[in-house]
């Protein structure tokens, strides 16, 4: 009986590890644990034995049964082991085909510039003031000391609406509505927006281009604030290893007057976009004229302040090697898409 | 402006290089923009000495000379018949180049090779016009450097000036500058003047008409002229400032304008009627023929100088033909004058004449100069013997002098400089710029009063700027101001920036397109004349013929940017601007609105091209519903979409948005007449609204979340057969009307026209969900509620249950 057990035994195990299918082990299943399994027999022949040989017999039989059903098992986890493998090599896709790229839109490079300057400066608690692209000739010369012979005046600089109304050709008329609005209050302000001049369009002058300005306000500013304020926004927008260069200049609604310059990347060895001083010029700025602060009732003996200005189209230019200020305007695919 | 380096030593003495001294302008506001070596364009040319001259064997007309140079000898073939054995010569070499460009190589003339080209003073670029071959003095060694022999070997420095430092125009006043920034004094020139024969009064009458536009006129008389030449000296300072020499006479009247910065006019006397000078306005249509000669139609505007008869001169701006010095003219009255600066301007551009006079005119001049001028030339008239001058000078001055005197309060300008500097100090500044002081003891103040040429000078601002300027703006301190407010964007600024980043996440580049356009835009536009649209800001002068009025709808911009990148092949672009449009109101002399409008189109291809990606092109439905994610995200509440018509879009794919009972834009598939026009090829979906009519109906409460369900929801689709004219919207609220509460969302997920439905209507499908937030919801309810509604639909809508 042992010996038949243990044949039996070794052909199970045999034809369990042959199995090749789920449905061959259900098979074997059947011959060996069905009710006319080979097993199932052996269990029904226990009760025709003596009770000496049952306990010997029945072990056995249980040994035999537990074997051939871990080698079941076994056999059933390694098959489904490789059948998953064989579902997922036939599901296998090629993972170097580009994928399906969702369409993300492209910021502007003058939005990007602006933004980036706006940033800046609301980190040292100025607000951003806006005011009309159309504007009264008083707001965007006369209450800005430049007297009405001046040649920004002519009718050949200045796109006129009418004697009085004209696009205004810089921020700085906002300078002059924010101060009515706030006084007596300090201001403190920054002004992005368009402005226009009567100029052909070629690749370094536009019709339309972009200004920011701003306007401090308050009693006891002086130039050394400018300086400093003038330096934490230089260090944050261009880096800081950048440093700040002041020279006199010449604004009519400023005084002194100061043209700001930042050290090129070239760090002072000569290149091209500075054109091998070491400096490139960004933007103008000084203190505000005593005129201007009396127009806007803004005592000068009592109050000063600093104003600054710069041109959006040119930085970004500087910042991104555009030659040609057109591209701004022509919203060529090809231009916008190298933005993100 | 063109400053000579070694004509500035000539009044004060520079020790620093001219590229030191360029680095010190700048930074004290003359900002200096190049530094020229003026000699570098002579370096490669030799001097060399005529050893031999013998006829060009096969052609009469040329010169074989034989020329020693200091180290060797070359054959030149010349044309020149000026020149003698022995005489000294300018040489260039092959290898070398003429200051005009010109480079030299060895030219063979009829079988002999000339192996250099001796040069004229035309050739060197020293005279406008030149006969023959320049001859150097008999003493120039072979060996000499050309450049030091001409009077080249020198440095211009390039100035941009700015407006108020015109005084710089002139060397002394420019040399005054150095000379306060470098801490030394200038030397004026000695100009004594030695008068003989006539008095000026009995030589010419002068009057003045217009003492307003000419406040100060003066002159001399000059007899006995020789006009000729120049000498050497005085041709290379006039070169060195970027002046041709014409005659000795001009030339020196231009080299007292550039020493001075007072241009002078000189008149031919004898063929001025009656020996007259009148300084009257010009007659209405008065004829002057200009030095130009040009025939130019004058008005009473304009300031003329004029002889008994008629206008010699417009002043200030350029003189006439007839009254010119020629090299006939034997006696010159010379005017020196100080004339309006804003009347000089006008007069120049109604005329469009940009001289040398009228723009330093226009700029501005000290009228203390006036007479000076005169005086220096009458000196150098006589040095050079060109002249004799008539003894007398008439000066007609109508001005009343202004003293101008500031306040001096040296803590003022520490208080607007942020510095420290002592009293001392700060007055040195102003002793070294030439400032006197005047005292007001009664009222124990201290005044400054600038120099008569510092014009600019008005304020104490401005005397800030100059102690600034003096002591270096980057040795100021650099502090950082206190605020007391806090930097934010307003509401409606960080609104507009939300929605910008939001179309920019949903796929759509930002565009920037110009803010004007011409008429024509609103027939390519298809919008008809009389519409709302058309009426525009205008521009009084228009820029151009595509920039006379201002923008009253974004489109314009987006559709030639779409049409500018089809032109360039691309066709699936989503784009949007946000930017003013301009109303104009209806009341004239009002600024126009300028609401803040949001534009953009979608075009071509839905998807990203790709290999696994659908072609399907945009359709009305994708823009509708970019803009409702997009309100969505705004918390945008009470936007409805309308059936609606916009001239540029398609008159049966357009919706209109309203909010609170006002359309605020539309959307809809562009116009097929538009398409065409802008030469578009794939799907175009416009979308333009009102980014100030949004604002309003944004939800602006902080947000509160709602609890999230316990209970499960009950889930129903229905599909309704109706009449094509209810709307989704409308079936959507009978469901809301009836479901109230426990009605929690209503999707569609068909809409199907075609077979087995009635012509004249079509099925929609939606799946609606029901829930209750305190309770199991029962079937039962569920069912009643249906039946409820697809009764209502029926008795309302006509809708039949689709089986």
């Amino acid at each position: 009986m042992q010996e038949e057990l243990k044949a039996i035994h070794e052909q199970a195990a045999r034809e369990i590890q042959a199995a090749a299918s789920s449905q061959e082990l259900a098979e074997l299943r059947l011959k060996y644990f069905g009710k006319k399994g080979v097993i199932t027999k052996y269990s029904r022949i226990l009760g025709t034995l003596s009770a000496e040989e049952r306990p010997q017999v029945g072990k056995a039989i249980n040994e035999l049964r537990q074997r051939l059903e871990t080698a079941l098992k076994n056999r059933q986890a390694e098959l489904e082991r490789r059948e998953a493998e064989a579902k997922f090599e036939r599901e296998k896709i090629d993972v170097e085909l580009p994928g399906r790229r969702p369409r993300r839109g492209h910021p502007h490079p003058l939005q990007i510039i602006i933004d980036e300057i706006t940033m800046a400066f609301l980190g040292m608690s100025f607000s951003v003031a806006e005011g009309p692209e159309v504007e009264f000739d008083y707001y965007n010369f006369e209450a800005l000391n430049i007297p009405p012979e001046h040649p920004a005046r002519e009718m050949h600089d200045s796109l006129y609406i009418t004697d009085n109304i004209l696009l205004r050709t810089h921020t700085s008329p906002v300078q002059i509505r924010a101060m009515e609005k706030l006084y007596p209050d300090p201001v403190r302000i920054i002004v992005p927006g368009r402005v226009y001049r009567r100029d052909a369009l070629d690749a370094t002058h536009s019709p339309l281009f972009h200004q920011i300005e701003g306007l401090l306000v308050d009693k006891g500013i002086t130039f050394g604030d400018l300086k400093g304020v003038l330096t934490v926004f230089v260090k944050k927008f261009f880096g800081e290893d950048r440093q700040v260069r002041m020279r006199p200049s010449f604004f009519p609604f400023t005084e002194p007057s100061a043209e700001v310059d930042v050290s090129c990347v070239c760090q002072g060895k000569g290149c091209r976009v500075c054109k091998n001083t070491g400096w490139i010029e960004i933007l103008g700025s000084g203190l505000v004229h005593p005129k201007v602060l009396a127009m806007a009732k803004y005592d000068p003996e009592v109050y000063s302040g600093f104003a600054f200005g710069m041109g959006v189209e040119r930085i970004a230019m500087l910042r991104y090697g555009i030659t040609d200020i057109r591209h701004f305007y022509e919203n060529d695919h090809r231009f916008l898409s190298q933005f993100c | 402006m063109r400053v000579s380096y070694k004509w500035l030593q000539e009044y004060v003495p520079v020790e620093q290089s001219p590229e030191e001294l360029a680095e010190l302008l700048t930074m004290a506001g003359l900002e200096v923009d190049e530094v020229i070596d003026l000699g570098a364009s002579y370096c490669s040319l030799k001097v060399g000495q005529v050893t031999s001259l013998q006829p060009h064997p096969g052609d009469g007309r040329l010169l074989v000379c034989g020329v020693r140079l200091a180290d060797g000898e070359v054959t030149v073939v010349t044309a020149a018949t000026n020149l003698k054995v022995g005489d000294k010569v300018p040489v260039a070499l092959p290898g070398s180049t003429l200051p005009d460009g010109k480079a030299i190589q060895p030219v063979e003339f009829q079988g002999i090779v000339s192996q250099g080209m001796l040069c004229s003073e035309e050739e060197l670029g020293l005279a406008r016009k030149s006969e023959g071959i320049m001859v150097l003095p008999k003493d120039t060694a072979l060996n000499a450097v050309l450049p030091a022999i001409l009077g080249l070997d020198d440095h211009v420095l390039v100035l941009e000036l700015t407006p108020n430092r015109a005084d710089c125009y002139g060397m002394l006043n420019f040399a005054r500058e150095v000379a306060a920034l470098t801490g030394t004094r200038i030397t004026m020139p000695r100009f004594p003047v030695q008068e003989t024969g006539e008095s000026i009064h009995d030589l010419v009458t002068v009057e003045v008409l217009n003492p307003e536009l000419a406040p100060r006129y003066a002159g001399r008389v000059f007899f006995q002229v020789k006009v000729g030449e120049s000498p050497l000296w005085l041709k290379t300072r006039l070169l060195a400032a970027g002046m041709r020499p014409i005659n000795n006479l001009v030339d020196l009247t231009n080299y007292v304008m550039l020493e001075f910065n007072q241009p002078l006019h000189a008149f031919d006397l004898n063929r001025m009627k009656d020996r007259k000078i009148v300084v009257r306005a010009a007659y209405q249509n008065e004829l002057i023929q200009t030095l130009d000669a040009e025939e130019r139609k004058l008005n009473p505007g304009q300031l003329v100088i004029a002889d008994a008869e008629r206008a010699q001169c417009i002043a200030g701006v350029m003189g006439a033909f007839d009254s010119e010095v020629t090299a006939a003219t034997d006696c010159v009255f010379l005017e020196s004058a100080y004339f309006s600066p804003v009347h000089i301007r006008r007069t120049a551009q109604e005329l469009a004449i940009r001289s040398e006079a009228a723009i330093r005119f226009g700029k501005g001049l000290d009228p203390e100069t006036v007479p000076l001028a005169l005086d220096r030339v009458a000196y150098l008239v006589q040095e050079l013997n060109i002249a004799r001058v008539a003894k007398g000078l008439i000066d007609l001055n109508f001005r009343t002098p202004v003293a101008r005197k500031i306040w001096f309060r040296p803590e003022r300008i520490n208080a607007l400089l942020g510095t420290k500097l002592e009293k001392e100090e700060i007055m040195g500044f102003f002793q070294r710029l030439n400032f006197r002081t005047a005292e007001d003891q009664a009222a124990g103040k201290t005044y400054l009063v600038p120099p008569s040429y510092r014009l600019d000078i008005e304020n104490e601002a401005d005397l800030a700027e100059e102690v600034a300027r003096l002591y270096g703006y980057n040795k100021i301190p650099a502090t950082y101001p206190a605020a007391q407010s806090i930097g934010r964007l307003t509401p409606e600024q960080e609104f507009s920036a939300k929605v910008r980043n939001l179309l920019l996440g949903l796929g759509l580049s930002e565009i920037i397109t110009y803010s004007f356009h011409g008429e024509k835009i609103f027939d390519r536009l298809n919008i008809p004349e009389g519409h709302h649209l058309r009426q525009t800001v205008k521009m009084k002068i228009p820029l151009s013929e595509e920039g006379s009025m201002l923008r009253t709808t974004l489109l314009p911009g987006v559709l030639e940017s779409l049409s500018y990148n089809a032109n360039r092949n691309r066709h699936d672009l989503q784009v949007f601007e946000i930017a003013h449009v301009y109303h104009p109101k209806d009341k004239a002399g009002e600024l126009p609105d300028e609401p803040l409008y949001l534009a953009g189109a979608l075009s071509g291809r839905i998807n990203e091209p790709g290999w696994n990606q659908s072609d399907r092109e945009v359709d009305f439905y994708d823009g509708k519903g970019l803009l409702e994610t997009l309100f969505g995200h705004l918390r945008v509440e009470g936007v409805s979409f309308r059936r609606g018509e916009h001239p540029t879009m398609h008159p049966g794919r357009t919706a209109v948005l309203e909010a609170a009972g006002h359309p605020i834009g539309y959307v809809g598939e562009i116009h097929p007449t538009v398409k065409k026009e802008f030469n578009l090829a794939a799907a175009v979906i416009l979308f333009e609204l009102n980014l100030e009519r949004l604002w309003p109906v944004v939800d602006k409460a902080i947000i509160r979340v709602v609890p999230l369900p316990k209970f499960p929801p009950v889930l129903r689709d229905l599909a309704l057969i109706l009449p094509e004219k209810i709307s989704a919207q409308a079936v959507t609220g009978l469901f809301r009307e009836i479901g109230g509460d426990k009605l929690e969302t209503v999707d569609l997920f068909d809409v199907y026209q075609g077979d087995k439905i009635p012509p004249g209507c079509r099925s929609m499908a939606f799946s609606l969900t029901f829930r209750m937030p305190d309770r199991t919801l029962q079937d039962d309810e569920v069912n009643a509620l249906m039946e409820a509604i697809i009764k209502a639909a029926a008795e309302r809508f006509d809708a039949q249950l689709r089986s």
